[in-house]
């Protein structure tokens, strides 16, 4: 299913806005943003499973360094990531579980190299009806 | 926010809030106009809230809108009392470009031309995700490339001893400390040193169309037609692991030290606290990879062209005329109120350009100046400059670096909607293969300010001068 989010437009890279009727959503469909924004590659059988699990000192640190995993899979050891389950998410740490396999060029196709998730104009707020909102700028 | 104008070219900050000095800011009305929106201004004068700050905050006029800093962004901090932020470097550790000249002209290479892009692209890993299959590194001497610098690449056989007198700081930041780079940042970048990875990374063929400064050319080794080799690209994914890990380290250490931030992302530490240390031992390891890639791209670069011509790369006069960073924080010495001061010079997106005469300066360019090489887009051209005495006295011998972005990357895509901009750049004489065509398009020229808007403020500025104008051929993008 394809995420909710927004592509922001920034000069020299790019951000996007997701989100969330919950927390545990919104950091979901954060990663599933940046899935989507670093490669095609969709659910198969067979993918195997990762846990995730990070600290962070506030919402957004933990946001930056949850994101920062999948940049650092990705880069390190070719992997890539479908699916996204939130398993707990208490202040200050994160714990959840990825769908990955190795990237194969057969099915997947890379869209863009991020280099890193950064501080830029990052915000997670919620809006008068509770929903959470996330906007994320990305190194390319 | 108050601007004062001094002079065409320079318009100032006045220190105000909590700002500790001025911000000074290399620009032309045009080019001042073009930043409006964004933040760099703002930006700039957050930089000079720092502490430890000495002079002014600095932009040069390729100014836009980054991380903390903005990109063309120039500051130099007292080594004892100042601060260190990976803000003021960026993300792609010494992100920087070098320089080649051949011995051929633009007529000998055209016929060839084709064949020579399709060759490197061939030789010279590119792309998303690019790695170096044929440069298999153990952990070991992946670690004595961080100590080593371009020179473990020479020793290694990429290249000889005359190149490292033509890289800035020899190639290699002595003081780097391979044990404060992560497992996750050496793991990254194990497999892609001698890669260009993506963006706006580029290797160009090309030649000099222009000559300004004959005497200096002729100094640098630089004449009308000559064939010419840009390399740019940095650190890859090693650098851009170090500065997520000390972006995390430092923020706590801001807070730790009682430091205010105006922005997030200028998170720093004292440079002689445990954690300004340990980032600035791991940013300059993370340098001497960036250098070490280029030298070993340099290396395929002229296996390359030796492959399409038939002759060794020395007979084709394929050297080395430098190799300039543009993303660094190091210790420089520079006179501030007439007295020799060690300070530590953050550039980011900004490039040294040290005057004739400097001791810095390699015994071959001391008659000359340092050569600073400014990259345009690639469809256009771009510029050889020397360094002068007043970018000594003004900016800490620092010059802008490029062209900067004036579209973002969507903005660009739609305004290539419906053209074919490999036969456009074809037609108008140069050839492009990229790993991804999404990467030409956002790479388009018009997605950058003209470079020669930007080298104009700072040849008209005095703060360094123009020598030569090159024009591409032949571009690989990744």
């Amino acid at each position: 299913m394809q995420p909710l989010f927004r592509i922001l437009e920034h000069p020299a890279d790019l951000g996007f806005e997701v989100e969330g009727e919950t927390a545990v959503a919104l950091y979901a469909a954060a990663a599933n943003a940046l899935f989507h924004l670093m490669w095609d590659a969709f659910p198969r059988s067979g993918d195997e499973s990762l846990v995730i699990a990070v600290q962070g000192g506030d919402q957004v640190e933990l946001l930056v360094n949850f994101l920062e995993e999948f940049i650092y899979y990705h880069d390190a050891r070719k992997m890539v990531f479908t699916g996204i389950v939130i398993d707990s998410l208490a202040s200050g740490s994160l714990r959840a579980t990825a769908r990955w396999r190795i990237f194969d060029p057969e099915y997947d196709r890379k869209l863009r190299d991020v280099k890193a998730v950064t501080y830029h104009q990052i915000a997670i707020e919620q809006d008068a009806g509770g929903r959470y909102l996330a906007r994320v700028f990305v190194d390319i | 926010m108050k601007l004062v104008q001094i002079d065409e070219y320079r318009w100032l900050v006045p220190r105000h809030g909590k700002m500790r000095t001025d911000a000074l800011l290399f620009l032309d009305r045009e080019l001042l106009a073009g930043i409006q929106q964004d933040k760099s201004i703002e930006q700039a004068s957050n930089v000079a809230c720092l502490p430890g700050i000495v002079g002014r905050s600095l932009a040069m006029p390729d100014m836009h809108q980054g991380y903390g800093f903005p990109i063309g962004g120039v500051a130099a901090f007292d080594p004892e009392t100042g601060v260190v932020s990976p803000g003021g470097v960026g993300y792609d550790i010494n992100c920087g470009v070098r320089l080649l000249t051949t011995a051929m002209d633009r007529q000998a290479v055209a016929p060839r031309m084709q064949a020579l892009v399709d060759a490197l692209f061939e030789n010279i890993p590119t792309g998303v995700g690019s790695r170096q299959k044929d440069l298999k590194l153990n952990l070991q001497n992946l670690r004595k490339v961080l100590e080593m610098g371009a020179g473990w690449a020479v020793k290694n056989g990429y290249g000889t001893p005359a190149d490292l007198d033509h890289i800035e700081e020899g190639g290699c930041l002595d003081w780097a400390d391979p044990d404060q780079v992560s497992g996750r940042a050496l793991e990254r970048g194990r497999a892609q040193l001698g890669t260009l990875g993506s963006g706006n990374h580029f290797v160009e063929i090309g030649y000099i169309d222009r000559i300004f400064d004959a005497e200096v050319a002729a100094g640098i080794g630089l004449r009308l037609d000559q064939v010419t080799v840009i390399i740019h690209t940095g650190s890859r994914g090693l650098g851009h692991q170090v500065c997520g890990d000390f972006i995390r380290v430092l923020q706590d250490a801001s807070r730790r030290f009682g430091i205010e931030l105006p922005d997030r992302e200028l998170c720093c530490a004292p440079a002689q606290s445990d954690e300004g240390r340990a980032y600035l031992g791991a940013m300059a390891a993370a340098a001497n990879f960036a250098f070490a890639n280029r030298q070993i791209i340099t290396h395929e670069v002229r296996e390359t062209f030796e492959q399409v011509f038939g002759r060794g790369w020395q007979q084709l006069g394929l050297s080395l005329v430098y190799d300039v960073c543009h993303n660094i924080a190091k210790y420089e010495e520079h006179l501030v109120d007439g007295h020799r001061r060690r300070l530590l010079i953050h550039r980011k997106g900004a490039t040294r350009a040290f005057p004739a005469g400097h001791p810095q300066v390699p015994a071959v360019y001391r008659q000359t100046g340092q050569p600073v090489l400014i990259p345009g887009d690639m469809g256009r051209y771009s510029y050889v400059l020397v360094g002068t005495d007043r970018a000594m006295q003004e900016s800490f011998g620092s010059t802008c670096h490029g062209a900067g972005r004036q579209l973002s990357r969507h903005a660009a895509k739609k305004t290539a909607r419906g053209r074919n901009i490999l036969a456009e750049l074809a037609g108008a004489g140069v050839l492009v293969r990229g790993a991804g065509l999404g990467t030409i398009v956002e790479e388009i020229p018009q997605a950058y300010k003209d470079v020669a808007e930007v080298v104009k403020v700072m040849h008209n500025a005095g703060i360094a001068r123009k020598v030569a104008r090159l024009r591409p051929l032949g571009v690989i993008k990744g």
